[in-house]
């Protein structure tokens, strides 16, 4: 299989390498409002949104390119942890909201692309780390998760 | 077929319902699988010795279930998963040290849930008392490998950083972490409890949330579970504020940002249409298309549209249809 195994730093186009560098500017942006002593929710939003929208066209054009593949794990993990505090906010104000997706199903798919990368990823050091930090938050995402609630089979006849 | 013969092996005590956080230890183990083997029995690892050999012959999901039925016993996991670490430094170690808090977080996590009982007193009190704890491990482990010897644990690990080769914002950040993790569980644990107000449980989370915040006080899965025990401690107001800092403010003042450059239409429809007069290699008629359609460029947008077709139009066309539009050094608008 290592004949499969993909440098790290490779892109497979220039056009992947643009928008995987636009997602990168998109998410410092997001990090920086995120530092802000009042952060602006709209401009939240919208950077998390872009960035998101850059690495999941990356990632859908060009699947074996690794890193934009990477970055898409953090921005679902960080999605899901936005809609987890937006259910709590919901819960505080006693109106519930049903989110358009779930932050179990988001964590999920951030522990499937970091699996993919696992996968995917070849030697060398820069092979080495990224395995390592994809496994490492693979298992975070998958900690994230809530129990799993054990079917009563007493119930359920 | 194979399923079978795992839920066979894994015997009448599976705990299926946890199987995403025992996926995640099976993962964090798999990272330096050496870590793994160093606790297990002779007996274990010629246990394991033989899963590995079948599953080298396509046998996974016995592999599987038997590490799922490994559990940990209750006074392991509440001194720390008891993994020695490997003699390393720097980044390197600050890494190995927050995979083995995941690790820990996942076992405790696993016993809150699953009805084994974890006491407070199973779980550090405060930092003081927990550096004092490391000192004495190290005293008394020196005869074997001192704090990275088989009787330290991530607790000792953690209470001694300071002390380490790590570096100070690497420290932090484990120290954050891992105090976080604390208070989540605790806050967790206070929830199945059915503790309002006040109580126990709620008590230790909150200690544990301000030595988390400490150090990191902006960061923000820790202000989500300042949040939530702020909440469990009946100041609903105060928590909500803490939830302003973590998802923003609405502001009708401020317009909501454009997208980045990159994306704007011109030079996506300059590419496109150069994309496709491309075979008919006349730079002339596509420049006068460009022209009449866009007027004169900016430096800004020939520069996007460059890199947008770099490796898919010849350099030299490219060039030449360039050169016959005018180019203005300001942003035009777009």
């Amino acid at each position: 299989m290592g004949f499969f195994h993909r440098r790290v730093r490779r892109f497979t186009k220039a056009e992947s390498f643009r928008q995987f560098m636009e997602g990168v500017r998109t998410l410092q942006m997001y990090d920086a409002e995120a530092d802000k002593k009042e952060p602006d929710e709209d401009l939240l939003n919208q950077h998390l949104d872009n960035a998101e929208k850059f690495f999941r066209g990356c990632v859908e054009t060009y699947p074996n390119d690794l890193l934009p593949r990477y970055y898409f794990g953090i921005v679902l993990s960080v999605r899901a942890q936005v809609v987890q505090a937006r259910e709590f906010r919901s819960e505080l104000e006693k109106k519930p909201e049903p989110p358009a997706v779930s932050p179990e199903r988001l964590f999920l798919q951030a522990a499937k692309h970091f699996e993919k990368i696992a996968q995917q990823v070849g030697g060398g050091k820069d092979g080495r780390d990224l395995l390592a930090f994809s496994q490492y938050n693979q298992a975070q995402a998958l900690a994230k998760t809530p129990p799993i609630q054990k079917v009563d089979p007493v119930k359920n006849l | 077929m194979f399923q079978r013969v795992a839920k066979l092996w894994r015997g009448a005590d599976a705990n299926d319902d946890q199987m995403h956080w025992n996926a995640a230890v099976r993962i964090l183990q798999k990272i330096d699988p050496r870590l793994v083997m160093t606790r297990l029995s002779r007996k274990q690892r010629f246990e394991a010795w033989l899963r590995f050999k079948l599953g080298n012959l396509g046998i996974r999901n016995p592999i599987d279930a038997w590490l799922n039925q490994h559990k940990r016993n209750s006074s392991e996991v509440s001194a720390g998963v008891a993994v020695p670490l490997k003699e390393k430094h720097g980044e390197d170690r600050a890494f190995e040290i927050q995979v083995r808090v995941l690790e820990y977080a996942i076992q405790l996590r696993k016993q809150v849930y699953g009805g084994r009982r974890l006491t407070l007193e199973d779980l550090p009190q405060d930092q003081e008392s927990e550096k004092t704890r490391a000192r004495l491990v190290a005293k008394g482990g020196a005869r074997t490998a001192g704090i990275a010897g088989a009787g330290a644990t991530v607790r000792d690990f953690v209470a001694r950083i300071q002390e380490d080769t790590i570096p100070s914002e690497a420290q932090k950040d484990i120290v954050a972490d891992y105090w976080n993790k604390l208070a989540f569980i605790s806050w967790e644990k206070a929830k199945l409890e059915k503790e309002q107000g006040d109580g126990p449980w709620l008590r230790q989370a909150r200690k544990y949330i301000d030595i988390a915040l400490k150090g990191r006080p902006t960061w923000t899965p820790a202000q989500l579970t300042l949040a939530r025990i702020t909440a469990a401690e009946r100041s609903t107001e105060e928590a909500r504020k803490i939830l302003a800092r973590v998802l923003g403010k609405k502001n009708e003042n401020v317009p909501a940002p454009a997208l980045p450059p990159a994306s704007a239409p011109a030079s996506d429809a300059i590419a496109d249409m150069i994309l496709k007069m491309a075979v008919e290699r006349d730079p002339e008629a596509v420049a006068s298309h460009i022209l009449r359609s866009y007027g004169a460029l900016s430096q800004d947008t020939v520069r996007k549209v460059t890199l947008a077709l770099a490796g898919k139009v010849d350099a030299r066309l490219l060039n030449d249809i360039f050169i016959k539009v005018p180019i203005t050094p300001v942003s035009a608008p777009q």
